[in-house]
């Protein structure tokens, strides 16, 4: 029988610590994902998660119920995020990925149905993307990062943040229209290059 | 509706009814204004699907289950109840155990960490001072990752250059040759270095989990104080 998040927060509560390991085995990744995406860094993101789970076990009495757990777990993480930002007074770093030359991704892509060519576009996709992320203002940027990659609904996004809905909504059509001017920019440059290339070789 | 900006994001993101959906759908066969933005932002929300989080390994490692109870809850309840008056008149007398045995009955989240003492039958490991706070940690861990990252520079900046110096020197000359032989030496001793590195952060690992336990000990015993203070009252 799987247990609801509720469920396993009332046994964590009264002392049953597998139930809060079972919470834990449940929201690592997603709190790793959004701490990775909001400093950047994977040693930082870890030292975040860490901290995260260890302040929510010790708040966990205090925890009543009014949001989801999920929700204020990423409370947490985005406070203790930006605690680490302003610690180093820092904007989010944008990590090169491992592994962009050709013959590592060769070495190292295990997915059959993707060729080595597709892999690399996906990569640098994924590092542009990530350029342009930490680009923007933290709160645009962190209404994308929870609507996006955690499917958060537009008054979740507004509860954790403590700002009105229309604030939400404004924040991510700002963000996503700054986002889709500088990737198309990097398309449009991409796309000359490219033809540059095919031209001189011919 | 072209200015009507929630509209569209509502549209993009499905979270409007059917009527509002309904009445988007109708403008945007008008519109080409609109339906250009909303395929644009269509197509951002694609291209945000191939930021990647790189695997990693589980960074929490689980809780060992509570420790058998404690001598206090082995002994009669008269017992107990005295020995909570004890607690309570030390507490009058200015002891700061009790006043932080109060403080965290009130706000289990409250940040300071108690600075109580272990009983002698359960002492905590003498690696791990007490007074050691998750601040503290992170404070040497920020010095350490610092020098470690100052040492790995120079080193690279070093093979960097030795590098730079053989390849303008190019084709087969005495002088690459060395070079190329204190590049090797650079590199093994760039990879002592890592191994430090790792030695460094598989203590931080176990000083960290440590000093997890050694908390949630301290919290339930201030927890447990706190109970019997309140059988007490």
């Amino acid at each position: 029988m799987t247990l609801t998040d509720e469920e396993l927060v009332a046994r964590a509560t009264a002392g049953d610590t597998e139930s809060f390991n079972q919470l834990v085995v449940r929201w690592e990744r997603p709190i790793y994902a959004l701490a990775y995406r909001t400093l950047g860094r994977e040693e930082d993101a870890r030292d975040v998660v860490q901290e995260a789970f260890l302040r929510a076990y010790r708040g966990l009495r205090g925890f009543k119920g009014e949001a989801k757990f999920s929700s204020w777990l990423y409370r947490i993480t985005l406070n203790l995020c930006r605690d680490a930002m302003r610690r180093e007074r820092r904007a989010p770093l944008v990590q090169v990925p491992e592994g962009t030359d050709p013959m590592e991704l060769a070495d190292s892509h295990v997915a059959p149905t993707e060729s080595v060519e597709d892999l690399v576009a996906r990569r640098e996709m994924s590092a542009a993307v990530s350029r342009a992320m930490a680009e923007l203002p933290e709160e645009q940027r962190t209404a994308i990062l929870l609507k996006e990659y955690h499917g958060l609904t537009f008054q979740e996004i507004a509860d954790m943040l403590g700002c009105p809905l229309s604030t939400v909504k404004t924040r991510l059509y700002q963000g996503l229209s700054v986002l889709r001017r500088r990737l198309e920019r990097r398309q449009a440059e991409e796309a000359s290059l490219r033809r540059a290339t095919w031209e001189s070789s011919t | 509706m072209c200015d009507e900006r929630d509209r569209l994001i509502e549209f993009v993101y499905d979270e409007c009814d059917a009527g509002e959906r309904k009445l988007v759908e109708t403008h945007l066969e008008s519109c080409p204004e609109c339906r250009r933005e909303i395929a644009g932002l269509k197509r951002v929300r694609q291209d945000l699907l191939a930021w990647d989080v790189p695997s990693h390994e589980p960074v929490w490692r689980p809780l060992a289950q509570t420790a058998p109870p404690a001598w206090w809850q082995q002994v009669p309840a008269w017992a107990m109840a005295a020995a909570a008056g004890v607690m309570l008149i030390a507490g009058a007398a200015g002891g700061a155990v009790t006043t932080f045995a109060a403080r965290a009955a009130a706000d289990p989240a409250a940040e300071p960490m108690p600075q109580a003492s272990a009983t002698p039958e359960q002492a905590l490991p003498a690696a791990v001072p007490v007074g050691l706070t998750a601040e503290d940690l992170s404070a040497a861990e920020r010095r350490w990752l610092a020098r470690m990252r100052a040492e790995f520079g120079a080193v690279d900046q070093r093979i960097r250059l030795v590098s730079a110096q053989a390849v303008s020197h190019g084709g087969v000359d005495p002088a690459v040759t060395t070079l190329v032989q204190q590049v090797n030496e650079l590199r093994t001793m760039s990879e002592d270095q890592l191994k430090l590195f790792l030695e460094f952060h598989n203590e931080r690992e176990s000083i960290r989990q440590r000093d997890n336990q050694r908390f949630l000990e301290l919290e339930r015993r201030i927890a447990d104080l706190a109970s019997m203070i309140q059988v007490a009252r």
